[in-house]
């Protein structure tokens, strides 16, 4: 079995994937894509410690997330789009008000603190079980759960959408299992 | 423990044990941040990361 062949064409079809990780988190499409870079080089380098059969795409995201912290030291706030070049890029959308939704989507995601929303992209649309989330980001499975919940939250009460205490969920107590235990 | 999350004085963002939203606010939020996401991983790979994966392959192979 050829492993290098079998690496390359998986690197590349994690690229897209990888550059919208480290976009969505507020990078720069030139520092994105610095990361990006950074990411496959490193990869390739320690291919072997890579096991067969285990989630590449995991590990991709664990390479580019410590990458991202290392250089820019402690938080992505540090990696984030400040000209507002990201905003700009978004002008691709054709429906005007689809857009402008986009953009207080896109605004409202900014306020969220950058580990909880880590933790919410991860889950929510990279495709990550909390499992490989918590993984990615070398924390608990607890602690993403608890930082994907803060971040809908504060997205929720950003974009003013109503949370209803709906009927059924009412009386159900939250199945988070790793309550404080203080 | 066992406190009441309607009497909790701390505002519901920093309390750890906030209840989930409701499955419709999740879903609007979810659908949205999904839209975001796909629309970057919708950009073609830049030529430049094709032509990086074929240099590292190339090196691989040359015998030094």
């Amino acid at each position: 079995m050829k492993k290098e062949g079998f690496f390359s064409r998986n690197l590349l079809a994690t690229i897209p994937s990888l550059r919208a990780f480290a976009r969505s988190l507020g990078a720069s499409p030139d520092r994105a894509d610095d990361l990006v870079q950074e990411t496959l080089i490193k990869a390739w380098a320690n291919q072997g410690s890579f096991v067969l059969g285990t989630n590449l795409k995991t590990w991709l995201f664990t390479i580019l997330r410590n990458t991202a912290y290392s250089h820019y030291r402690k938080h992505w706030r540090e990696v984030e789009d400040t000209d507002g070049s990201y905003a700009a890029s978004l002008v691709t959308q054709p429906d005007q008000i689809a857009h402008l939704d986009m953009a207080d989507f896109k605004s409202a995601l900014d306020t969220v603190p950058a580990e909880q929303r880590e933790a919410l992209i991860l889950v929510g649309a990279s495709g990550f079980s909390y499992e490989e989330a918590a993984q990615i980001c070398g924390c608990a499975v607890g602690t993403i759960k608890s930082r994907v919940n803060r971040a809908r939250r504060r997205l929720a009460e950003t974009l003013g959408i109503r949370d209803l205490p709906t009927e059924e969920q009412d009386s159900v107590p939250v199945g988070i299992s790793t309550a404080p235990t203080r | 423990m066992n406190h009441d999350p309607h009497s909790d004085p701390r505002p519901l963002l920093e309390n750890a044990e906030a209840p989930s939203l409701s499955d419709e606010a999740q879903r609007q939020i979810g659908r949205k941040l999904r839209l975001l996401y796909e629309q970057l991983e919708a950009e073609p790979i830049p030529d430049k990361f094709v032509d990086l994966l074929r240099a590292l392959a190339d090196k691989e192979s040359k015998p030094t």
